[in-house]
């Protein structure tokens, strides 16, 4: 009785809590730690912008940095490849302080800060083999990103030619330009159609299987969710939580969206049922994109394990059902459960 | 090392493919034959009012030391003329024409004029835009995340900002020639002039005057020139690492150049604007025998003024580089 799963109003920002043959499965991790942020702070002209930020990133690993806007995400990210001078505290990348030894440590960095900006007056091929000059790579090489990307057919147009997609792809190929093992990309998604979104998702998964570790910064939760193993989560400069992306998700309350042929039948029904919280109140956490697929729907809090029972007991009663949905809690469900629930940030 | 010529060519590949020599070039391919034709003029019209070249400069001769007994003319004025007419005096008497028309000539005349203000706004073009275009243009990103020290990457620059200093000059140099000679013939390479004049208060002091051949005395100015417009170059240099915006970077250039031009017209009583580095910008005065534009000032304090100030330049863009945080 789910709904479907692919409508496209879901398939574009939210997943279904069900597991998703498309989601990263468990795959196995080695122990090795490409990149280490210890104790990392930010303060701009007396204000702590960022407060004692740590994580570590394995190898092979796909990293999801959680916030809202203007939580830290790029500060820390422009931290991370030497844009920006930490107040204190360290990044070490493959064992190279990025600050120190920025010539050794860069050289296992790829990376993609906010738009992927090249210089427009020049050829994608032209800009790739400037930069393959800076960290000694091969004509080889570049030929062999261009393919990788699939921008060999207009590697040799002008860049201010190519359209948002493609400029984003020519940054890619330029951050895997030197084979790094680190691949950082701030918010890669924006300004990509859906099909982008999903060639890239794919795309990174890809990296990661061959051992690449990617670090990936997102303000939405599903995006993070189809993404990365792991993740951290920002808020107002500090990591409030580092866990599994799994394990993240399972506390975060998910809700259901209930729509019957009888709205008011349907809401006594629940309302007396003592496995479901009709949640009217929640209603503001969720995406609204789920609840205009759902208009006049009933947002609750139930176990997904009472909901075929409860469907049962609909049917029993003659109250019929159209839908029932589960949805993903959003960034801000998950920090309210996250801060409101009183615990502790494991990161710090 | 051999990375640092990639660095070094890669900046110069920028800086190439965005046109910005093509469009000098294109400039002075428009400029120079407008002041060819001016020059071709002035020619024209003292071949016709004079018999030969004696008579001509015994007239100059004549109308500046009447322009000196009028009160009207202001001292610093005075000094310039007086030494104008003692030096038209030292060729006549060595029966030397200093105005003979051809295109080494003009293109030391030329280049005599555009140290001041042309020269600079041509070098601004690149030294300008050379850091804050990636600023502005936010390709910056992608270059200091690249595993290179951002010293090299700005040295990289300095480097190519000299080459393309040295390249305009050049090419300002062989477009006047070129086009000049069209008009007045590519002759006049070993033509004597007289270098070395001295001013003593109000008496010109020839005792150090002897004669090079024009074509040397161009090389000489050209070395001047090229100092004086790579201190602009690398003042500029400094602002484009300073200020991110490319336009607010060549406004304040070029409001520093042009207000040197003017303060040298003006200020010859306040002595202490001799430390301004704009007012130093005209080495070719000192090559001419000219009075400075304040008094005290010599070629060796000017380039001593010039070289500090380009030095301090350096020292601040590096140290401003390497520490900066790249925010937005």
């Amino acid at each position: 009785m789910l709904t479907d799963a692919n409508s496209k109003a879901q398939a574009r920002s939210h997943a279904p809590a069900i597991p998703d043959p498309a989601a990263p499965a468990g795959q196995p991790l080695s122990d090795e730690t490409v990149l280490s942020v210890e104790r990392l702070c930010k303060t701009i002209r007396g204000r702590r912008i960022i407060d004692d930020i740590s994580f570590d990133v394995r190898a092979g690993e796909v990293y999801g940095f959680l916030g809202p806007n203007g939580s830290g995400k790029t500060t820390t990210i422009r931290m991370l490849v030497d844009l920006v001078k930490p107040t204190s505290g360290r990044v070490l990348v493959c064992g190279e302080d990025v600050h120190r030894h920025p010539d050794r440590a860069l050289r296992h960095v790829g990376c993609i800060v906010e738009n992927p900006e090249m210089y427009g007056y020049m050829t994608g091929w032209e800009n790739l083999d400037l930069f393959a000059r800076m960290q000694e790579v091969g004509e080889s090489r570049i030929e062999e990103v261009a393919r990788i990307v699939r921008l060999d057919e207009r590697i040799h147009d002008k860049v201010k030619t190519y359209s948002l997609g493609m400029r984003q792809r020519l940054g890619i190929a330029q951050a895997l330009l030197g084979a790094p093992k680190l691949l950082i990309l701030d918010e890669p998604t924006n300004g990509l159609d859906p099909k982008g979104i999903k060639e890239l998702r794919a795309f990174i998964r890809e990296l990661a299987a061959q051992g690449m570790s990617v670090f990936v910064s997102s303000h939405l939760l599903s995006e993070i969710q189809l993404l990365c193993d792991r993740v951290a989560i920002i808020d107002g400069g500090k990591v409030i939580a580092t866990s599994d992306v799994g394990e993240m998700l399972a506390q975060a309350e998910a809700h259901t969206l209930w729509l019957f042929e009888d709205p008011a039948a349907g809401r006594g029904l629940l309302s007396s049922d003592a496995r479901v919280v009709v949640a009217d109140g929640d209603r503001e956490f969720l995406d609204e994109s789920v609840l205009l697929a759902l208009p006049g729907a009933i947002p609750t809090r139930v176990r997904q394990d009472d909901i075929p029972d409860v469907v049962a007991r609909c049917a029993q009663a003659g109250v019929r059902v159209v839908a029932v949905q589960r949805v993903v809690p959003t960034l801000e469900s998950l920090f309210l459960t996250l801060t409101g629930g009183g615990r502790d940030a494991e990161g710090s | 090392m051999p990375r640092d010529l990639e660095l070094i060519r890669n900046e110069t590949v920028k800086v190439w493919k965005k046109k910005r020599f093509a469009v000098i070039l294109l400039i002075l391919l428009v400029l120079v034959p407008i002041f060819v034709y001016a020059q071709m003029k002035i020619a024209q019209s003292s071949q016709d009012k004079f018999a030969d070249w004696r008579a001509e400069l015994r007239q100059r001769i004549t109308d500046n030391t009447n322009a000196l007994s009028s009160d009207r003319i202001p001292e610093e004025w005075k000094k310039w003329r007086i030494a104008l007419v003692q030096q038209l005096q030292y060729y006549l008497d060595r029966d030397v024409n200093p105005n003979t028309p051809n295109a080494v000539r003009f293109t030391n005349t030329f280049l005599q004029n555009a140290v001041g203000l042309f020269i600079p706004l041509m070098v601004l073009a690149v030294a300008s835009d050379i850091v804050s275009s990636e600023r502005a243009g936010g390709t910056i990103k992608m270059l200091l995340t690249r595993p290179v020290r951002r010293w090299r990457i700005l040295a990289s620059k300095l480097v190519t900002l000299t080459l393309y200093v040295s390249l305009i000059l050049v090419s300002t140099a062989a477009v006047s020639y070129l086009v000049a000679g069209l008009v007045f013939g590519y002759g006049g390479w070993a033509e004597p002039v007289f270098v070395g004049f001295k001013l003593q208060g109000t008496d010109l002091d020839t005792s150090a005057v002897h004669a090079v051949p024009q074509g040397v005395y161009m090389l000489m100015q050209l070395g001047l020139v090229w100092f004086s417009a790579m201190t602009v170059a690398v003042i500029a240099f400094m602002v484009s690492v300073l200020v991110r915006s490319t336009a607010a970077s060549l406004v304040t250039m070029m409001a520093a150049v042009i207000s040197g031009s003017i303060l040298a017209n003006m200020a010859s009583s306040w002595h202490s604007a001799k430390y301004l580095f704009n007012v130093n910008l005209d080495l070719s005065v000192y090559l001419q025998g000219s009075p400075p534009p304040i008094e005290g000032m010599t070629l060796a304090f000017s380039l001593l003024v010039l070289g500090v100030w380009a030095l301090a330049a350096i020292v601040v863009s590096f140290a401003a580089f390497t520490r900066q945080d790249i925010l937005a």
